[in-house]
């Protein structure tokens, strides 16, 4: 499992899911977690902790935001040798194969399907650190 | 206040059982999950025959696809969503009212896309789902065409807090 201390970056544009994904890290003990709204913000920050020399390493976001949507981050996260390795959770209401699919070949590190409880939320997280 | 549904031409499957009982399961399995709250579904009725639901949110939405054409809206008093947040959050909360709207509207975008996914396995051909429009007020009502009938089904949640389905 990620260290306690791991820094971690949420993109979900429902509020209500940020707060259920904090409470989650909470319960298993990780307190550096940062929410965003939507893929624009989460780039701007991941590209400002970067600088700043104290990157994320975990990020999870939710496929459908208004601005930038999670494909469209994860092509950019993939994209940027920066953070190229940094696990990538994605987040989403919506299962069909070919968008899982596609998520796999742009290089998720784990697909969540909305809704979801905290037994699949840390499974999910297991698993995106195994394959780190 | 009153909201006005558009029905489209005739050619919703509403009284075909599974795709009542799509939603049904998509609704039970999303709040399950999310809000670890077991909701009983009870006998679908009329709109007809139905009465004021005393909903204070109502979101809106639509599922459309080979031979589907239709609104669906939950409605839902304060009190429920506000459990039902709590319940997702495990903790009591106060909610302003965006927060409410924004749950419902998360939770009602959950129970969609399970239903689509659950109504493709059974066959349909749904393409999409929703467009989101939340409704807040003290005395909503949705009134529909009468193109065709609409389905109600209540729900109730183990505190007895109750919120309807309508598919119309």
């Amino acid at each position: 499992m990620f260290p306690k201390k791991t820094r971690i970056l949420v993109a979900d544009d429902a509020e209500i899911i940020r707060q259920v994904i904090e409470q989650y890290f909470s319960e298993l003990g990780y307190d550096n977690v940062e929410v965003v709204e939507d893929g624009e913000k989460a780039l701007e920050r991941l590209r400002q902790a970067e600088k700043d020399g104290n990157p994320y390493e975990l990020i999870l976001s939710d496929f459908t935001m208004p601005r930038m949507d999670g494909f469209s981050l994860l092509k950019h996260v993939r994209g940027n040798p920066a953070f190229r390795e940094v696990p990538f959770i994605l987040l989403s209401a919506e299962s069909d194969r070919e968008r899982v699919m596609e998520a796999i070949a742009l290089g998720v590190s784990q697909f969540v399907v909305k809704p979801f409880n905290f037994a699949t939320f840390t499974e999910a997280l297991k698993t995106a650190y195994h394959r780190k | 206040m009153s909201i006005v549904l558009k029905t489209a031409a005739p050619g919703l499957p509403q009284h075909e059982s599974p795709f009542i009982t799509a939603f049904i399961l998509a609704t039970v399995d999303t709040l399950s999950l999310q809000c670890q709250t077991k909701v009983s579904a009870g006998d679908p009725i009329s709109k007809e025959a139905f009465e004021e639901s005393g909903a204070e949110v109502i979101v809106i939405g639509g599922i459309v696809g080979k031979g589907i054409d239709c609104s669906v809206a939950f409605s839902f008093p304060e009190v429920t969503c506000c459990h039902l947040v709590g319940s997702m959050l495990q903790r009591k909360v106060t909610l302003g009212a965006d927060q409410v709207m924004s749950a419902a509207s998360e939770l009602v975008r959950m129970v969609g896309f399970q239903a689509k996914k659950l109504l493709n396995e059974r066959g349909y051909k749904v393409e999409a789902v929703f467009p989101r429009i939340v409704v807040e007020g003290r005395t909503v009502q949705i009134w529909a065409d009468k193109v065709r009938d609409g389905i109600v089904i209540p729900f109730a949640t183990p505190r007895h807090d109750r919120f309807y389905l309508e598919i119309l």
